[in-house]
């Protein structure tokens, strides 16, 4: 009798045991067909996308012609502003530019925060500024792991060249806020080096689902080989934007700005980085040339 | 801590938090890089390989980590779809992005020239307005400032091109310069103007514009230090294009003196020499603005 139900009992804890065993199976391969469906969703959503704007893109034509006039409005700021600077607007939208360059490259959004707004990080540009840029600090933290564990970092983003167009004002609305929007086109050109170089900048620029599978596909094959042998790859990327630059509307240009920020307002020393947006010597943060200007938003021109 | 550009920890840098999502993926490879087999050379022959008993144990773990690895990858994936996925196809869509052979061969593909006669029709409506100009003098100016852009990228320092660059344009040049020695991008070379011709001229109610292509000759190579890569160029001598842009208001006209490419200063007509901000240190006035002369609003080297 006893045995009988100890038997019982062991049978009865073999089959939860089998049960839950087949449950977790269950589990396991239904979450990766999952993944793999919510993968390949997710790439044949971005890639697709981006195959019909570029198709949109070439379809586009030429970029637009310089303005020949003074755009409605500017003559109306320069009036309501006596020391309205618009070179100082100009110089504006080609450092954020290339602070946009920066961050991307190197992860380091201190520079380009200090001439945005909050709601520049909600716009799209902004998302993906902050994106990439908090990518590449991970990067930075994992090459720093690697190091400190003796191994050394053989993946550089190299950040190469970078040119600006002449930016110009093409459009003014002082109703409310001051919005002042600044045209620019700027392309900009990096180098990655590290093992499988060439597929990891052509997944990066994959222009179809099938380029960015086969590329992507390569360069961890490479990884997964030797992963010693060194490379080097570009990848290129530019564009031309209309720059929204807002201040508040009774705000007025300071006219000792244009001449603050080579030289500490504090302590009165040079500044030697033009990436600096503090004192080294003093610690003081760093007074901006164009006041209380503010970059709000980048939107593609086509 | 991550080193920044702007040499100060940034709040960015500060504030990053990592999903649960992403520190349950650092912590796996962690354990990856904890189960791999040792490949330590110091270490005696018993702690390694599959004789120790512990690495069994690092199998049976690292074996459930990948099979449960799809439940904590999923919810990462869907919330980044949904969080930038969106913001990803538009980026894309406003951003044109080559790779490879077509980034480094297609990356500043110079502008074509005016047509003969909109060139003419350019100079002439500058003239128009100011009787002195003479594209000579520009043309020789942009074959001087390309052996200074020369000096300056080849000792990674801006000042060379001060007295030249409108102060947006050499904003963000230093800026570059910084960005690249950071990268411990080396740059090498020599070369000089052997051909200057203007190619393209505008005048508009705002401004004034002059686009000179110079013919240039020598070597120029760019080397990544650490790796020893060659990014672009080699120690060969050769021969490429570029273009600089000169620009100043519509208002501007030749200074008596010459002005900046006579390097007088175009506001007082001393001889040029500059403060850190730019400006004159003799009458103060900011030379490089394009107020009252032409200065060097745009550069741009053929791929090389």
């Amino acid at each position: 009798m006893v045995t009988q139900a100890a038997l019982a009992a062991g049978n009865g804890a073999g089959r939860a045991g089998a049960d839950a065993l087949g449950i977790f199976w269950a589990v396991v391969i239904a979450s990766w067909i999952l993944l793999f469906a919510a993968t390949l969703g997710l790439a044949v959503v971005v890639y697709g996308a981006r195959g019909r704007s570029r198709r949109r893109a070439a379809a586009a034509g030429p970029p637009p012609p310089r303005l020949t006039a003074s755009p409605p409005g500017l003559a109306a700021l320069m009036r309501s502003d006596a020391h309205f600077d618009e070179q100082l607007l100009l110089d504006a939208a080609l450092t954020a530019t290339l602070l946009v360059f920066a961050a991307t490259t190197t992860g380091d959004e201190g520079p380009l925060r200090r001439l945005v707004t909050d709601r520049f990080w909600q716009t799209p540009f902004g998302q993906i500024t902050s994106t990439v840029a908090r990518d590449r600090r991970r990067d930075s933290r994992q090459a720093a792991a690697d190091a400190a564990r003796g191994s050394v970092s053989k993946r550089w983003i190299i950040p190469l060249d970078y040119h600006p167009s002449v930016p110009e004002i093409v459009a003014v609305d002082l109703n409310g806020m001051q919005r002042v929007s600044v045209r620019v086109a700027f392309g900009q050109l990096q180098a990655m080096v590290r093992p499988g170089a060439v597929d990891y900048a052509a997944g990066a620029a994959a222009p179809n689902f099938a380029s960015a599978v086969t590329s992507i596909a390569r360069s961890v094959a490479v990884d997964v080989g030797d992963g010693q042998t060194q490379a080097v790859s570009w990848v290129a990327s530019g564009g031309h934007y209309d720059l929204k630059f807002v201040r508040p509307a009774n705000a007025r240009t300071d006219p000792r700005a244009a001449l603050s920020d080579r030289t500490c307002t504090t302590c009165g020393a040079t500044y030697r980085s033009e990436l600096a947006i503090a004192c080294a010597h003093c610690g003081a943060a760093r007074a901006m040339p164009w006041g209380e200007w503010r970059l709000a938003e980048a939107v593609p021109v086509r | 801590m991550v080193v920044t550009i702007s040499g100060v920890p940034s709040l960015a840098t500060r504030g990053d938090k990592d999903t649960f999502s992403e520190r349950y993926l650092s912590a796996s490879r962690a354990l990856m890089r904890w189960a791999s087999p040792s490949r330590r050379s110091d270490r005696p022959a018993s702690a390694a390989g599959c004789l120790n008993p512990l690495f069994l144990i690092k199998i049976i773990i690292v074996l459930i980590v990948i099979l449960l690895m799809p439940l904590f990858l999923l919810p990462m994936l869907i919330g980044r779809l949904a969080t930038f996925g969106g913001a990803a196809v538009r980026y894309s869509s406003v951003v044109d992005m080559t790779s490879g052979e077509q980034a480094r061969w297609g990356y500043g593909t110079l502008s074509a020239s005016s047509d003969g006669q909109a060139l003419r029709r350019g100079v002439a409506a500058i003239a128009a307005r100011d009787p002195a100009f003479d594209p000579a003098t520009l043309t020789r100016w942009a074959a001087t400032a390309a052996e200074l852009i020369c000096a300056s990228l080849t000792s990674a320092d801006a000042t060379p091109a001060r007295t030249f660059m409108a102060g947006g344009l050499l904003r963000t040049y230093q800026a570059l310069l910084e960005l690249r020695a950071g990268a411990d991008v080396v740059c090498e070379g020599s070369w000089q103007a052997v051909n200057a011709m203007l190619v393209e001229a505008l005048s508009t109610p705002l401004l004034d514009e002059v686009r000179v292509r110079l013919t240039c000759q020598g070597w120029c190579w760019e080397r990544h230090g650490p790796s020893g890569l060659t990014l672009r160029g080699s120690p060969d001598a050769r021969t490429w294009s570029e273009d600089l842009t000169f620009g100043r208001s519509a208002e501007a006209m030749s200074p008596a003196a010459g002005g900046l490419p006579a390097r007088r200063c175009p506001s007082c007509g001393a001889p040029l020499d500059l403060d850190e901000d730019g400006a004159c240190k003799y009458c103060g006035g900011i030379v490089t603005a394009g107020r009252q002369d032409w200065v060097l609003v745009g550069w741009r080297r053929e791929p090389w």
